[in-house]
């Protein structure tokens, strides 16, 4: 799991374009709207490694999820769709 | 002649588009009112409009992003806001008679008025939003939406959303923009509704172009343009609701103005304070007067919000958008779509990304000339005058 969150990390890093030390104050409780303020193209980018990287569908997750659980995604969250 | 009632939200990018609308109906010869907060209402459309005062809410949760800001807008404002007007919307329904009432999707007081006592409605629709469904890869999400105006009692009868109305429903874009949708036949999407603006905010015009201003044509000043390009005149504005949220985002544009000094002028709506050490001539300014500025622009930096953006592709000016929230990235893309403009990252672009995004439209042709393939069609789209047309044929058969 741990390993995980670290990769996404990176992931994390490459959408964004943030530094290192913003990559490693990401953990699996990092929300993605409110502590990391992921915008909308980089959700879309994120889908896309998460497909190139595990092969798994972001936005059917997404569209599974309701509105507060949306709000209250974490990276933790992301960590166990990737893993299953 | 008939009588139309605009039911509005205190919002000037709602009202003015609104206002335009109404102002052609009156010039027509027909009886225009307005149900809203009446202060908010009369700052945006002058004295001499009549207004049925329903009070006002406050909207908390300005400064929330992304998908909260989801939910505090209809949980924090459009639902709250329409249960409180209500009373006071059916009122004026009532005592003004209206033959069409011409509601905001965000003021669905409006709808439901005039469904309960049985006179036709239109919808406006002056922001991307509820009109491109942005939520259809999030069911759930249109469905809270959804849940929520039932929950609040504002369902109409026969299922209808009163959002859509089945009569008649005005958007505030053109085909150039929202790309290819199959909208129902009872949409009418009319382009931007420009009109003169009830108060319109001094400027200094000299600060534009100091060289014209300092010395007449043909004078030395003026003959030194040959081997400098004249600096190109930019506005940068984020939005009446952004100033809490803007506050990271200005000393990173300031960066990039700094980078771009000399090739061109800014002029930044905003509060001074919240702009630091611009680059000399710079223009910062709580309200600039948008649409009399656009003519002399070469590009504008904002927030997306279709007001803003439908403003300056009327006038062939291409665009960095740099989305907030709410409709703002659907507009942006939309932007980006038709090729007139470079989308940013508001939280995280840094100087040198947001002075290449600038310098490329300025720079690239391409740019202007999508642009101005927008403002083409906006100007086919009929704009308020096509919308009053509109209402007067919803009136007619009432």
């Amino acid at each position: 799991m741990d390993t995980t969150v670290r990769e996404l990390a990176g992931l994390l890093r490459d959408v964004t374009g943030e530094d290192e030390r913003w990559g490693a104050a990401v953990t699996a409780a990092s929300r993605l709207e409110d502590d990391l303020r992921l915008e909308s193209v980089e959700v879309a980018a994120l889908g896309e490694a998460l497909r190139a990287r595990w092969g798994v569908d972001l936005p059917a997750y997404l569209a599974g999820l309701d509105l507060d659980e949306l709000v209250a995604l974490t990276v933790g969250d992301i960590a166990r769709l990737v893993s299953r | 002649m008939s009588r139309f009632l605009f039911v509005a939200p205190p919002l000037a990018g709602h009202v003015y588009a609104a206002g335009a609308v109404a102002a052609v109906l009156a010039e027509r010869g027909h009886e225009v009112a307005w149900a809203g907060p009446e202060t908010a209402l009369r700052r945006m459309l002058g004295d001499a409009v009549t207004v049925f005062p329903t009070g006002m809410r406050p909207y908390r949760g300005q400064r929330d992003r992304g998908l909260r800001a989801v939910r505090s807008l209809w949980d924090g404002f459009v639902l709250p806001y329409a249960r409180f007007t209500l009373p006071a919307v059916e009122k004026a329904v009532a005592a003004f008679a209206p033959d069409v009432v011409a509601v905001d999707q965000h003021a669905l007081a409006g709808a439901v008025a005039a469904h309960r006592h049985g006179v036709r409605w239109a919808s406006l629709a002056p922001q991307s939003m509820e009109l491109t469904r942005p939520f259809r890869a999030l069911p759930k999400v249109e469905e809270w939406i959804r849940r929520g105006i039932a929950g609040a009692g504002l369902s109409i009868g026969d299922g209808a959303d009163p959002r859509f109305s089945p009569h008649l429903v005005l958007a505030f874009t053109s085909p150039a923009l929202t790309g290819a949708h199959d909208f129902p036949a009872h949409y009418a999407l009319v382009g931007p509704a420009l009109g003169a603006r009830a108060s319109v905010p001094e400027f200094p015009w000299a600060a534009l172009d100091p060289v014209a201003a300092a010395s007449g044509p043909g004078s030395a000043a003026t003959r030194t343009g040959g081997d400098a390009p004249a600096r190109r005149a930019v506005l940068v504005t984020m939005g009446t609701l952004a100033e809490d949220v803007a506050r990271d985002f200005y000393p990173r544009m300031v960066g990039a103005l700094r980078a771009l000094e000399g090739r061109v002028r800014a002029v930044v709506a905003a509060p001074p304070g919240a702009v630091p050490d611009p680059p000399p001539g710079t223009v910062v300014l709580p309200q600039v007067p948008v649409l009399e500025l656009l003519p002399r622009l070469s590009a504008v930096v904002c927030h997306a919000g279709l007001n803003t953006v439908c403003e300056a592709l009327a006038h062939g000016v291409p665009l960095v958008v740099a989305p907030i929230k709410h409709d703002q990235p659907v507009t942006a893309a939309q932007v980006v779509a038709a090729g007139a403009g470079v989308r940013v990252r508001f939280g995280r672009s840094g100087p040198d990304e947001l002075a290449a995004a600038l310098a490329a439209v300025l720079d690239e042709p391409g740019y202007a000339a999508a642009a101005g393939r927008v403002r083409d069609s906006f100007a086919a789209a009929g704009g308020a005058p096509a919308a009053a047309s509109h209402l007067e044929q919803l009136a007619a058969h009432s």
